[in-house]
């Protein structure tokens, strides 16, 4: 087998993934796992120790606090692989990976159910290196990933709310938002949160933070843009990941699970069901190939245009104060020819983006709920793993919806691609 | 309740069935000395403790063991009003509505005698012996063992899936009792006493972090000879039997619950339209809709199914179209409310906490509903075999 510098990229991404962050592992965290590894397996009545009391407001099956330090260790260890700083630039002393290889990163941080926010901090490391080195804000985060701190970051929901996934009271939370030609970054203490579906991730809300930091600086729309896309993109690419894997545990399974005298995966039924799965999960994975290849400079008409970032035009306009939160300007400060290319560049990406989002998040919807029914009722045990792998797609749904929903998204795909059809 | 107030025409039995309960299922909460948890086995077997001791068990049985002899048609109404309550399911539900209905059809007097009375009084809880890790679908290939002795019967096996076995007094098991036999023959139903030395129950911790089902082993368990049901080897068509008695009424719970579910969802819909894009409404909208639709197709298929019942016609493949489509409606109705929840999902604000708990818990467990009780797979085996003709695969 012929290696590809992809091989040497993500071969030992793999082999650390299986070595550090196996299954049992994160199982370990869970207070519903140690309760059964002590023996104490539900007893005669009522729900385990530390499970579901549902109609009290708790929607996770583990609602007694999980800090295990294997969640900051297995962060430490990635900061220290450098990891987070994989798309960041050469020039910034990252190694400058493209968002082809990052989705690939993505993909297998998703098989392995990372419960880490690697995509986000890769995403934004870079972006903050190029566009904003040596700021306050590009410092703070330098420092955390230095340290191998976990940091937490909070996305808009609504009016004035800020949802923080992945959090823990130690970590602080960054939020950076787009208004008036400027990127508005502001730092706060960190939130204690509670698991929601999926056990392994704790999140929380921000309500009326106290700022510890503020920093702004200038950039245009479209890097901004550029921005955003690409953290959609690591988003659905891990949960391509989540999915795929979940395929080939129903898969192993229905090649080993005998009933009526022969394997399960020989009958129709299941046989089709599992095919289908990997043909949607297969187109999917090459629009997101496609998607993430459109954000590469080099690959769209934007080099030739002589696209540079951020032209000077933004940074002449005068600070204004900072916005409050959820206002957002709808299009950056005119650009003249390069704001044309760069709306172009954007607009292209943002739809091969959608595509790639509406297809990965139904085949992996489709396959984790498949993966499930094909395991019959051992899908339904917390001992199987695949129901891990149907609330990680939850949380990761959930994280991808939260601004557009599937006829948003349809409804953008309609309206992005006027005038491309050759009559 | 006393048989002499229960009214006789339709109409008057639904209107005192719904008064008896809103009155008494507020009564029961307000004594309740805990927290309600209607998730919890404890409140549910509480509560059902309370029916029967009022009267509401046996409705369909003959007079001499206790039961009112009521229709059918009455049967489902009071079934549908004890949905309508918003009270939880009971723990007994084998024992009600499919274990009993066996009893009186298969089993001797003295069996009648003995087991009736546990049943009226709940004090004897059942479970259903069926399933085994290598008979899940495939049924027909159980392998526990009984062997025949002088007294009756030495029991090997493993059962698993089983429901409500960690509370279980009985279970009614399907076994082999001819070690000679393959598939469907040779197969009996034996009423196994749970509280006996041999009998180990394991309860499973299911997805949702509760613990429902379990292993049952059975190591060296004695089963005395008047505890076989029915004949030696008469175990396949008694156990499809069995599958039969509830076949007119086992979906109005559920039908009820959907129903009700779909007002949440509703009602979701619009707590949250301020926040989406008018086309995303309207998705959410239509999606509505079509689970509407399908309320109403189920309720018929259900009215058709007890119709069907009532005249006695034979049992056909019209409970596996409504499993299908029930499972599989209800989930995804549950999948649109997850959407609808959205970061809720993740951690629930304060005002979305009780739907996020609820969907949430929901939507996990309707994932087994394609699966129990013949999968969704299994299911279309049967129409396409029994309906259409085709040849089995």
């Amino acid at each position: 087998m012929q290696h590809t510098d992809d091989d040497l990229l993500l071969d030992p991404i793999r082999r650390f993934l299986a070595e550090q962050c196996p299954l049992t592992t994160l199982r370990g965290a869970l207070p519903t796992d140690k309760s059964l590894a002590a023996g104490a397996s539900g007893g005669a009545l009522g729900p385990a120790p530390g499970s579901a009391s549902l109609p009290s407001g708790n929607i996770a099956a583990d609602d007694t606090s999980c800090d295990d330090p294997i969640f900051t260790r297995l962060w430490s260890q990635l900061c220290d692989l450098g990891w987070p700083r994989l798309l960041v630039g050469e020039a910034h002393g990252g190694i400058g990976l493209g968002m082809p290889q990052a989705v690939k990163v993505m993909e297998l941080a998703g098989s392995a159910l990372l419960p880490l926010p690697l995509g986000t901090w890769m995403n934004t490391n870079a972006f903050l290196s190029k566009q904003a080195a040596h700021s306050p804000i590009s410092e703070w985060l330098d420092r955390c990933m230095h340290d191998g701190r976990l940091a937490g970051f909070a996305i808009r929901s609504g009016e004035n709310r800020l949802f923080v996934p992945y959090c823990r009271p130690d970590s602080q939370i960054l939020t950076l938002s787009y208004a008036q030609g400027k990127v508005w970054a502001r730092v706060a203490e960190g939130v204690a949160g509670g698991p929601g579906i999926d056990p392994f991730i704790h999140n929380g809300w921000l309500e009326a933070p106290a700022w510890q930091m503020q920093d702004d600086f200038a950039c245009d729309k479209v890097s901004w843009d550029a921005f955003e896309l690409r953290s959609r993109m690591l988003v659905a690419a891990e949960l391509l990941g989540v999915a795929t894997r979940a395929l080939d545990i129903a898969s192993a399974y229905a090649r080993e699970r005998q009933q009526f005298g022969r394997p399960i995966g020989s009958f129709q039924a299941i046989k089709h069901r599992l095919a289908q799965d990997w043909i949607d999960l297969d187109n999917a994975r090459l629009l997101l190939t496609q998607a993430a290849a459109s954000m590469e400079p080099a690959n769209t008409g934007l080099a030739q245009a002589g696209y540079e970032l951020p032209d000077q035009q933004a940074r002449s306009v005068d600070a204004p104060a900072a916005p409050a939160l959820g206002t957002e300007t709808p299009d950056g400060v005119a650009q003249g020819a390069k704001g044309v290319a760069g709306a172009a560049y954007i607009a292209e990406t943002t739809l091969v983006a959608i595509l790639a989002e509406h297809a990965i998040q139904l085949a992996a919807s489709a396959a984790v709920r498949n993966a499930l029914q094909v395991h019959g009722a051992m899908g339904m045990t917390w001992e199987c793993d695949v129901h891990f792998y149907l609330k990680r797609a939850h949380f990761l749904c959930a994280m991808m919806n939260h601004r557009h929903t599937e006829a948003d998204r349809l409804q953008q795909v309609w309206q992005l691609s006027e005038g491309r059809m050759a009559i | 309740m006393t048989d002499e107030t229960l009214p006789q025409r339709p109409e008057a039995f639904r209107a005192y069935v719904r008064a008896w309960m809103a009155e008494h299922y507020a009564q029961f909460q307000r004594d309740w000395p805990g927290r309600i948890d209607p998730v919890s086995l404890h409140y549910r077997r509480a509560w059902e403790d309370t029916l029967c001791r009022h009267g509401w068990s046996g409705l369909g049985w003959p007079p001499e063991y206790g039961g009112k002899a009521l229709p059918l048609s009455h049967q489902a109404i009071y079934l549908e009003e004890l949905a309508r309550s918003g009270a939880p399911l009971g723990v007994n539900l084998i024992g009600h509505g499919i274990f009993a209905p066996t009893l009186l059809h298969f089993g001797s007097p003295a069996q009648k005698e003995r087991y009736l009375p546990g049943i009226l009084r709940n004090e004897a809880i059942w479970c259903q012996g069926y399933s085994e890790p290598g008979a899940g679908s495939d049924l027909a290939a159980v392998t526990s063992r009984a062997r025949k002795t002088d007294s009756g019967y030495v029991l090997d096996g493993h059962k698993i899936w089983t429901s409500f076995a960690n509370l279980a007094d009985y279970c009614f098991a399907l076994v082999r009792t001819d070690p000679n036999s393959q598939r469907h023959r040779g197969l009996s139903f034996l009423l196994v006493d749970m509280r006996q030395p041999g009998v180990r129950v394991e309860p499973i911790r299911q997805l949702t972090g509760e613990a429902e089902f379990c292993e049952v082993f059975f190591e060296q368990v004695n089963v005395p000879s008047d505890c076989l049901l029915g004949q030696e080897g008469d175990g396949w068509r008694m156990a499809m039997a069995a599958a039969s008695f509830e076949r007119g009424t086992y979906f109005i719970p559920r039908l009820v619950q959907f129903e009700s579910e779909l007002g949440r969802v509703r009602e979701l819909i619009e707590s949250v339209a301020h926040g989406l894009s008018p086309i995303s409404l309207q998705n959410y909208r239509q999606r509505w809709a079509a689970l509407f639709a399908d309320s109403m197709v189920l309720q018929l298929k259900s009215r058709r199914a007890l119709l069907a019942a009532m005249n006695g016609d034979p049992p056909g493949p019209e409970g596996s179209s409504t499993k299908v489509h029930w499972s599989e409606a209800h989930q995804r109705m549950l999948d649109l409310a997850l959407e609808l929840l959205g970061l809720n999902l993740c951690a629930p604000a304060m005002q979305m906490q009780a739907e996020a708990a609820f969907f949430a818990h929901a939507s996990l467990w309707s994932r087994a509903e394609t699966i129990l009780a013949g999968t969704s797979e299994i299911q279309r085996n049967i129409i396409g075999e029994k309906v259409l003709g085709l040849a089995k695969g």
